[in-house]
């Protein structure tokens, strides 16, 4: 696992501006590229995901969680959204 | 932790929920632990975890000591009966009585507690008290995430940091002056990538006795430790 630190790319992933905000913990312009994202794709797991892990790490622990439920009611098998609402709900260890 | 753990026998006696779930965090640390309980099913439920798994009455004294519990072999010995207090009490003095060392009970209201403390236990444990006490002080304050109490009047508390922290050092803050607390710690979500999947992640960094220029970001959970009234205003800081 390594931080990015490089610019956000245009090309090959269309949320990869949005990941690049995370990851520079620009969180509000990340929310804000991920809401304008989910009102034309609403079901995209990858959306709902991101959306989780921004309030995740602003400590709206209410927020991821309900992020993360609408992943796995879209996608059940969504292996690093499951692990996340498990640690929030306490069942698992962070 | 792990290491004194390694060469200290425990027997944990009930294999309830909390009896099977302390078992299992024991077993983590590397700790042998010998189990009794009478439902054969739960014993062998925690089979993969125990290091002595037995099936006995354990208020039958002759069973105890056939099972293995006596001064010599066992450190620690856990009643973690959860159904009945006239069985608690009687298998606490049984251990008392084959000299195990150190004996800690689970009480499961205040007056099996005082008979406990009575009859000599070295420690009490109340869970469900301590579940219930730590999850109303979140549902009351969210913003707290965790609280230990150091004495009467001081704490070490887990707070999110308030919103007019933000991007503001510790040096600018000026907390111990201000509220006369000390941050021991701050807590922090941190995003990463794995380049071989290329999914977005979180990981916790934790950074302890903080230099004063750190920098508080939204999300920051401070692990502050003082006087009781000084966290008190610090919480109400915003």
């Amino acid at each position: 696992m390594k931080k990015k630190t490089d610019q956000p790319s245009a090309c090959g992933d269309p949320l990869e501006p949005g990941k690049f905000y995370i990851l520079n913990s620009q969180y509000d312009e990340a929310q804000r590229f991920f809401e304008e994202r989910m009102a034309s794709d609403e079901n995209n797991p990858e959306i709902h995901y991101h959306l989780g892990l921004i309030a995740e790490a602003t400590h709206d622990t209410d927020r991821a969680r309900e992020c993360y439920e609408r992943v796995l009611s879209i996608q059940p098998k969504h292996r690093l959204a499951r692990k996340h609402l498990n640690v929030l709900l306490g069942l698992e260890k962070p | 932790m792990a290491e004194q753990d390694k060469s200290r026998h425990f027997a944990v006696i009930g294999l309830g929920v909390f009896g099977a779930n302390l078992v299992r965090y024991l077993a983590q640390h590397k700790a042998e632990v010998l189990g009794i309980d009478r439902d054969a099913r739960k014993v062998e439920q925690l089979k993969e975890f125990l290091k002595v798994p037995v099936v006995c009455d354990a208020s039958e004294r002759r069973q105890l000591e056939e099972a293995g519990i006596n001064a010599d072999d066992i450190d620690v010995a856990v009643v973690a009966i959860g159904e009945n207090v006239e069985t608690s009490i009687y298998v606490t003095l049984l251990l008392a009585d084959l000299g195990v060392k150190t004996i800690v009970a689970r009480a499961l209201n205040n007056q099996h507690a005082k008979i406990l403390a009575k009859i000599g236990v070295d420690k009490i444990v109340f869970p469900e008290a301590n579940a219930a006490e730590q999850l109303a002080r979140m549902l009351i304050a969210p913003h707290i995430v965790d609280e230990f109490d150091l004495s009467e009047d001081h704490s070490i508390s887990e707070i999110v940091a308030p919103d007019s922290f933000f991007k503001k050092s510790l040096r600018e803050l000026n907390i111990r002056t201000r509220f006369h607390v000390t941050v021991i710690a701050i807590r922090r979500k941190t995003p990463m990538l794995d380049e071989e999947t290329g999914e977005t992640d979180l990981k916790t960094d934790v950074i302890l006795t903080p230099d004063a220029e750190e920098r508080i970001l939204k999300g920051d959970v401070l692990i502050v430790a003082g006087r009781n009234d000084g966290i008190e205003s610090l919480k109400s800081a915003s």
